[in-house]
């Protein structure tokens, strides 16, 4: 298992306070908003929070990648590999 | 002295202590509630209980002030706001969520009026009862003790502190409300909503503020 994606999915936990949810809950693979985990804007606001002071990620609300990168935990992961520099 | 009597159906009390009931509410919307607002919408929900078509009144003199003092504190400390607590740190916080939670459009308010909020909303709850007698109103109280450093203030909750009336014109019982100005017995230290509460179980109390006497009985 990805050490990287383990740390992300309870960045995720964490940063939403998702009461009831773990590690174990978050498939790599499931979108994370709308249809999958559920998520909403507020929340991609507050993870978009929790990457900057994690790993230093800096975020263009109006960017169209985005939406890519939060797509699910593995896009979140690449992300992090690419651009993170905490990681 | 102006009275008047506020009939009530039922009520139900939280005193931060024992089991909530919140399975109403789906765990991604519930995640977001402060304990003020599960008390909140506990009580709410069991008031509302049979009643689909009641209206809201919630009133809290805090509100969501924990909230408040945490963007405050970060502000203080130039980290960035989290968007949860900004959004949801309005006073109608519980009600919007409440709202959502049980697909519900019913009109709700939400009233602080300083250490007479109770007073006020209860008021505010039996005004929209007697303008539209065929509507049961949901009334819902709520506080907790301002957190550190402006509180807790003279007249807070020791604890998170919820307490829900459902009034309604076929009511058995009613709720004799008083209230006249000057306090010349003395201001009461302790929460307005805790001398109803006392009236509710024991037949009858009263509070006063540096500005008014309030009392009730209930009948």
């Amino acid at each position: 298992m990805d050490t990287l994606e383990q740390e992300i999915k309870i960045l995720i936990i964490e940063a939403l306070n998702l009461e009831d949810m773990s590690q174990e809950d978050i498939g790599s693979d499931v979108p994370l908003f709308g249809e999958g985990l559920g998520l909403d804007s507020i929340d991609a606001l507050e993870l978009g929070i929790a990457l900057k002071k994690k790993y230093g990620i800096e975020l263009e609300a109006g960017d169209s990648r985005t939406r890519e990168h939060f797509r699910n935990v593995l896009s979140l992961a690449a992300l992090v590999r690419s651009q993170g520099k905490a990681a | 002295m102006i009275s008047w009597d506020v009939p009530v159906v039922r009520w139900v009390r939280w005193l931060g202590i024992g089991e909530l009931e919140l399975g109403f509410i789906e765990p991604l919307l519930r995640r977001r509630l402060s304990p003020m607002a599960r008390g909140a919408l506990h009580v709410a929900n069991a008031c509302a209980q049979d009643y689909p078509s009641a209206s809201f009144v919630f009133a809290s003199r805090h509100g969501e002030l924990t909230r408040t003092v945490e963007l405050l504190r970060s502000l203080a400390h130039e980290k960035e706001l989290s968007p949860t607590l900004f959004s949801l740190s309005v006073l109608n916080a519980a009600a919007g969520i409440f709202s959502i939670a049980r697909g519900d459009r019913a009109p709700a308010t939400a009233i602080a009026a300083g250490v007479e909020s109770f007073g006020y909303g209860l008021l505010e709850a039996y005004l929209r009862a007697r303008q539209e007698p065929a509507r049961p109103v949901v009334y819902v109280y709520a506080d907790a003790p301002a957190p550190n450093p402006i509180g807790p203030q003279f007249g807070d909750p020791e604890a998170v502190f919820a307490l829900g009336l459902l009034i309604h014109g076929d009511a058995r019982s009613s709720l004799h409300t008083g209230i006249r100005t000057g306090a010349e017995a003395g201001i009461s230290p302790t929460l307005q909503a805790y001398a109803c509460l006392q009236a509710l179980e024991r037949g009858s109390a009263d509070w006063a503020s540096d500005r008014h006497h309030w009392y009730w009985n209930l009948q």
